[in-house]
């Protein structure tokens, strides 16, 4: 079901290079055969879990300094930009 | 100096002036230098330590007002933020990155006069259960070093068990506190989702995972649980259930408390050893007052497959995050394009978060998502209404923590899906959000045994408090290292 084309284009759409997508493909494919198991349950009704949050807690609608200069931990600055690789 | 005492005798030995902040931490850091060559808990080490013990001991001297902790050292799992100690989720992607601030859970234990001692060894983003997936090399058990001491909060459970600090945080996303807890033998505990604040833990699978705190008895999970737990402006998830103190009562035992074993969880597939220390917990429970009865969650053995599928999701989706702009591994863009280099950047990642990040985008990709995330989602609610059923009929749950001893380091490295298996009796605390705890039952084959409790929803104390009866009837032997 998993082959290196489905590696490739996943690891395309995730864009990781991936050296040795042979290694991958077996795993992958074991773990999703696992996850079959899911196909065979028996559920009734529709229903997602719901999650209910409160409402009440919410911050106020203030502005809070971070007391930190984050700019200062960026590395690849070059005054305060950050420099990115092209995009062609 | 004995180092293996807990958090209240430590308390009460600097109050009375027998011991200093200073001389612990000394001791513990000349402890943590003879067995962490061959044990590796910690990733890094705090180097201030001993002057903020000493600084905790003069404000002792000047009478001035402390924090409950009086400079008791702590370990901390390295994927929660601590300002200026570096923070690298055991990953070569953050080998280097030192976070600007300090996560909640942080701030409180500062704020209360603990002492920070080291980041704790885990695997790569916390995704794994046995620690051999960290980036700088496994933590080995302190029961025996050639074996897993479980995981992902692998390090927090060795420096417990090995006396190099005397509590630990670590995160729980699929029994990350629970499984090293189990297999080291100290306590460790999963709180209900929404209890403690997550703001500064470094996120893998937001809906799932919370911090929990390991430590050598449930009184001194109970004592940590009071200071970190509670609402949190910073993580909208957190829930304000009115501060209850946990540490009190923790002795009113389980008489007349209905304990429910989970069947599924004790018969096949579970060790003949971690079958006889369950039968003899239940035994125990019931010479204490508590009556037990069998339970079946038939939707348990789902369970693996559906947090896998969601947990990968979640984990593919955050980690979009480390594309080397905002968070990643350090290199020049010179002569990349874009998508290049971002690729080039995320070859970094270990292979178990690899496979994650494929694993997650598989499932939510098109034409997938029906067949295993939508059904994971569903299966993830019939667990939660099935648990809801089962707390109208007992008060707790009961299971072994782990179906297995712990095993030799690399044995199981090559079969993930092993790897996950593993994880089949803590998962169901995490896709419902309800508290469960770990605790060091007995020791089989040189090796440690957990028993795992579970409560309902934000039932902390009662979880606690049948986990301190538990405790209470075992006498098991020091750590041999």
């Amino acid at each position: 079901m998993v082959d290196r084309k489905e590696i490739e284009h996943l690891s395309n759409l995730i864009k990781i290079e991936i050296l040795n997508p042979q290694k991958y493909i077996t795993q992958v494919e074991k773990i999703l055969n696992y996850f079959e198991l899911l196909d065979k349950v028996v559920i009734k009704t529709d229903d997602l879990l719901r999650q209910e949050l409160t409402l009440d807690k919410l911050r106020e609608d203030k502005f809070v300094p971070f007391e930190d200069n984050l700019i200062e931990n960026l590395k690849k600055t070059k005054e305060n930009f950050v420099r990115a690789p092209k995009m062609v | 100096m004995n180092l293996a005492i807990s958090i209240s005798q430590y308390v009460q030995q600097i109050r009375d002036g027998v011991l200093s902040s200073e001389e612990f931490v000394a001791k513990t850091l000349e402890r943590i230098n003879k067995v962490d060559k061959t044990l590796h808990a910690f990733i890094s080490i705090n180097e201030n330590a001993l002057e903020q013990a000493k600084q905790i001991d003069k404000k002792l001297k000047g009478k001035e007002k402390l924090g409950a902790c009086l400079g008791m050292p702590i370990s901390i799992k390295d994927n929660i933020c601590t300002k200026g100690i570096k923070t690298t989720c055991a990953s070569k992607m953050l080998e280097d990155f030192v976070a600007p601030y300090d996560a909640t859970v942080i701030s409180k234990l500062k704020s209360q006069d603990a002492i920070i001692i080291g980041k704790a060894n885990l695997d790569e983003f916390a995704m794994g259960s046995t620690t051999e997936f960290s980036y700088f090399g496994p933590s080995r058990n302190p029961w025996n070093p050639d074996y897993v001491p479980g995981g992902s909060s692998g390090g927090s459970g060795v420096s417990v068990s090995a006396l190099e600090c005397i509590a630990s945080l670590g995160s729980d996303t699929g029994g990350s506190v629970r499984s090293p807890a189990s297999f080291c033998s100290v306590v460790g505990l999963k709180p209900t989702y929404g209890l403690i604040s997550r703001y500064g833990l470094v996120s893998f699978a937001n809906s799932i995972e919370q911090i929990g705190p390991l430590a050598r008895t449930v009184e001194d999970v109970a004592f940590i649980l009071n200071i970190i737990a509670g609402h949190d402006l910073h993580d909208n998830t957190t829930i304000d259930t009115g501060k209850p103190d946990y540490a009190k009562d923790l002795d009113v035992g389980v008489s007349g408390k209905k304990i429910g074993i989970i069947s599924e969880m004790v018969g096949d597939g579970v060790d003949k050893d971690v079958q006889s220390a369950t039968k003899d917990a239940m035994s125990r429970f019931e010479k204490l007052g508590a009556e037990c009865v069998s339970i079946s969650l038939d939707s348990a053995k789902h369970s693996v497959a559906a947090y896998y599928t969601l947990a990968s999701a979640e984990a593919s989706s955050n980690l979009a995050r480390f594309d080397n702009l905002r968070y990643g591994f350090d290199f020049s863009v010179e002569g990349y394009e874009y998508n290049q280099y971002i690729s080039k950047a995320r070859s970094n990642f270990g292979p178990e978060v690899t496979r994650r990040m494929l694993l997650g985008t598989f499932v939510l990709s098109a034409g997938y998502y029906g067949k295993y995330y939508q059904k994971a989602q569903k299966v993830r609610s019939l667990i939660k209404s099935q648990l809801a059923e089962s707390f109208k009929k007992v008060d707790l749950l009961l299971a072994p923590t782990i179906p297995i001893l712990p095993f030799k380091i690399g044995e199981k490295i090559d079969d993930p899906l092993k790897i996950y298996l593993l994880d089949i009796n803590t998962i169901i605390a995490n896709l419902s959000g309800i508290p469960a705890i770990s605790v060091p039952f007995a020791i089989a084959k040189g090796l440690p045994i957990g028993i795992q409790l579970f409560a309902n929803s934000f039932q902390e104390k009662q979880l606690l408090q049948a986990a301190h009866a538990l405790q209470q009837t075992t006498n098991l032997p020091g750590v041999p290292i």
